[in-house]
């Protein structure tokens, strides 16, 4: 039946059904756009394989603290620019830049899908960032960013767990910082020469889990082209927080729902599973020079570096959720009941 | 330098002579044939860019499509913006052009099919005019679109009883027959 019907029914309809019809149409339109274009554009380098392989194993290792929707992107600024240098958030970013990085922070905090996507242009698709990455976090999926279903199901996500983000301060990233890993970037890596990195303070609100972190947004520009957006946590218990929870009482909250509920906890909660070095080369050695003196503590941030257990669909998109927050966002309002009653216990 | 850049010009010169048409020929399908051009064209510029990525014939032209399809993803926006500036601009009395996709359709019952087509997901909707328009083999489809040939079948089925409940009313009864448990399969 597959077959038959489209076969019968929609090839039949095609409106072009022989390119050549198109012979007649004026292409010098064509011809002297791409003309005029390609005297101004400069060819992106682009990655090998090899090095989009090796970039992806960084990346997946610095997923202990980085969430990566890669998407590389020509972005062309349109202007309208609402940020002023008097922006406490602006640092010494240049205005064009926070426009943009202040544009991703509104669509996401509004789960504006289309808004977001335009951020990213169909340059990006291509380029080995290109990935959106499908998990409760951004991270795990091989599908391009422009797939609007796609963000809007990420945004469901983060829209479960009543994500709020705070832009705090954002500076540029030298060289150095990158080097010596220093201002928790974790080395994040340049796509290429010429790119510039910005990093913001981001304090994140899960509201629905009562958790505040405080994370490191990461944009990758080249120019005034945006190539690159991901994060890193900064803190996972911040000092200074609105919310009742850093990531602690998020743990405690998770032993104490085991201990006294454990017919909850067993819907409640997805097992973090430890990734074999077979799937993570070098990760047992990242996992534990995340506090090198401290192996407890390594071992702990070390389980935001694994998968968890337990997926799940939204139209028609796979999920497999990080170790941060693993939870299946259908019993997000069951969680949050959860947490409160927790926090009352307490 | 410049023996590398006029290598590579004529390089893209050939690329663009080999599948303009069957590039435009998508962009017409899916856009109508005024955004098409500039569709088209944005394609175009982002292969030139990409020059060194695109992979050798038969992968040429599929890896074509699939920049164009991103290309159009924007443009669809765009127009969803402008469409909704038009309805806006139609409230005040100010004349709106018609939607540019409707004047490549020829006939009622091609419209019709086209609309059918245009209520799919978008997933199931490119996969459809890749095969039924593009005429591409499935395996090809599935690198196009990033999937598995098997996500590709499974769609192409979803699809294509999607199509059949719209468009023939004789369709309706054989998915109302179908066993309950069947239609729980793969859920």
């Amino acid at each position: 039946m597959t077959y038959e019907v489209i076969d019968r029914l929609v090839r039949p309809a095609n409106p072009v059904p022989d390119p050549r019809m198109l012979e007649s149409v004026d292409v010098s339109v064509l011809q002297h756009e791409r003309r005029e274009q390609m005297q101004t554009q400069e060819p992106i380098q682009v990655d090998s394989v090899e090095e989009s392989s090796r970039r992806g194993w960084l990346i997946g290792v610095a997923a202990a603290l980085v969430v990566v929707i890669g998407a590389v992107v020509l972005f062309q600024m349109t202007g309208d620019s609402e940020v002023t240098s008097s922006d406490p958030a602006q640092g010494d970013v240049p205005v064009e830049q926070m426009a943009t990085i202040r544009r991703l922070v509104d669509a996401i905090n509004a789960r504006d899908a289309g808004a977001f996507i335009d951020a990213f242009t169909a340059e990006g698709y291509f380029n080995p960032h290109g990935d959106f990455r499908e998990s409760s976090s951004g991270f795990g999926n091989h599908q391009p960013v422009s797939q609007v279903s796609l963000v809007e199901a990420w945004m469901a996500i983060i829209h479960a767990w009543g994500l709020e983000a705070d832009l705090l301060a954002c500076s540029i990233l030298t060289e150095a910082d990158e080097i010596d890993g220093q201002r928790g970037n974790w080395g994040w890596p340049r796509s290429g020469p010429g790119a510039s990195l910005v990093r913001c303070d981001v304090a994140t609100r899960w509201q629905s889990l009562s958790l505040e972190l405080t994370e490191g947004w990461v944009y990758e520009f080249r120019g005034t082209q945006l190539d690159n957006w991901g994060f890193v946590l900064l803190d996972l218990n911040p000092d200074e927080r609105t919310l009742p929870l850093g990531y602690d009482g998020l743990e405690a909250w998770e032993a104490w729902l085991e201990a006294n509920e454990p017919l909850s906890a067993d819907r409640y909660l997805n097992p973090r599973v430890r990734p074999s070095e077979v799937q993570c080369d070098g990760c047992a050695e990242f996992e534990a020079s995340l506090a090198p003196n401290d192996p407890e503590l390594a071992a702990r941030l070390g389980r935001l570096l694994w998968t968890a257990e337990k997926g799940w669909s939204i139209d028609g998109h796979e999920f497999f959720p990080g170790g941060l927050i693993p939870y299946d966002p259908a019993v997000a309002n069951e969680i949050e009941a959860s947490i409160h009653e927790y926090l009352e216990a307490k | 330098m410049n023996e590398v850049s006029s290598l590579r010009q004529r390089r893209f010169e050939a690329l663009y002579e080999a599948h303009k048409l069957e590039v435009l020929a998508y962009c017409t399908r899916r856009l109508g044939r005024i955004d098409a051009a500039d569709a088209c064209s944005e394609t175009f510029l982002v292969a030139w860019r990409r020059l060194d990525d695109i992979p050798p014939p038969p992968k040429t032209l599929p890896y074509l499509y699939g920049i164009a399809g991103r290309v159009l993803s924007n443009q669809f926006r765009t127009l969803r913006r402008r469409s909704r500036l038009d309805a806006k601009l139609g409230a005040l009395g100010v004349p709106v052009a018609p939607d540019p996709a409707v004047l490549v359709l020829q006939c009622a019952r091609d419209q019709e099919v086209v609309a059918a087509v245009r209520k799919l997901k978008p997933k199931d909707r490119e996969i459809v005019m890749l095969y039924a328009w593009e005429d591409l083999p499935r395996e090809t489809i599935a690198e196009v679109v990033g999937m598995t040939r098997a996500a590709v079948d499974q769609r192409m089925h979803r699809a294509s009883k999607r199509l059949a409940l719209i468009l023939e009313p004789g369709a309706e009864s054989t998915a109302v027959s179908t066993p309950p448990i069947a239609q729980k399969g793969g859920t």
